[in-house]
């Protein structure tokens, strides 16, 4: 995982926002190159990563990181099930963990994004997201992607 | 909480659940190891010598151990909910109304039980 630092001083600060990148086999994974050149540039001590998982809904960047192997053997269970696990351990995040932050910034592609959709919907903390989408033309490389979620995460 | 049916860990191992205890801290369920082949099951399980004991916590609030009980030879799964985070995932299949018989479910403990085995490399 080349490229990816953990950073002491990152994982004691409070945070206020949290970003949300669904992970999916296309290369967004941290330390990967499609991955770090989105969310290098917006790495911050005020900013807490996370990835979005099938079927383990919400893991924190870091625990990807330490614990790359638990996305791997969550794949191949039944889709069916795997939502629906999703769905609730996405819903516990949001229900624990996502009032504390101020706002919750979820880059919007892939399949995950009806699971996310029907996870958070009556949810407290729900109207702290702000979905940044991701165009089809652009794709995850486009400059006008980057600089929309630069602005999503930062004012 | 956990399922109640036999869960297969792989070609390694089928766990299933023996008890349940509920503390301050959480809840944990006890698994039972029934090894697919015995000898293969003895030669691999080996490397957890190392880790036994040790808790595995990569997912939110949810956490697996590999144990030795004091009363037989034998090594048991641990999977164990936090508190706080346990009541938020209840609570997220009731309101969701997701129709699962688990708060962890089968995929979960299966999860947990590979993810830890490849991370200590059996």
């Amino acid at each position: 995982m080349g490229g990816a630092r953990l950073s002491l001083v990152g994982a004691i600060a409070p945070k206020r926002r949290a970003l949300m990148v669904p992970l999916t086999a296309d290369g967004m994974v941290p330390g990967a190159p499609p991955y770090e050149a989105l969310v290098r540039p917006l790495r911050s001590e005020m900013l807490a990563v996370f990835g979005l998982t099938m079927p383990f809904g919400v893991l924190s960047e870091r625990a990807i990181m330490l614990h790359p192997e638990i996305i791997r053997v969550g794949r191949g269970a039944p889709e069916r099930l795997s939502e629906r696990e999703a769905r609730a351990r996405i819903r516990a995040w949001m229900d624990t963990e996502g009032p504390t932050f101020e706002r919750i910034v979820l880059l919007s592609y892939g399949p995950m994004m009806p699971v996310w959709s029907r996870a958070v919907q009556g949810s407290a903390a729900a109207p702290k997201v702000k979905l940044v989408q991701v165009h089809r033309r652009g794709g995850l490389g486009d400059t006008v992607l980057a600089r929309k979620l630069k602005r999503a995460v930062q004012e | 909480m956990f399922p109640q049916a036999p869960v297969s860990i792989g070609k390694l191992a089928t766990a299933t659940l023996r008890e349940v205890s509920r503390g301050r801290e959480g809840v944990v369920g006890r698994f039972t190891l029934e090894p697919e082949d015995h000898r293969e099951f003895v030669d691999r399980i080996g490397a957890l010598r190392a880790v036994i004991g040790t808790r595995y916590a990569p997912l939110p609030g949810t956490w697996a151990s590999f144990v030795v009980p004091a009363d037989r030879d034998d090594i048991d799964l641990l999977v164990g909910l936090d508190r706080t985070y346990g009541k938020a995932l209840a609570d997220a299949h009731r309101e969701l109304r997701t129709g699962a018989k688990s708060v962890v479910p089968a995929l979960t403990v299966r999860g947990l039980a590979l993810g830890f085995l490849k991370r200590v490399g059996v």
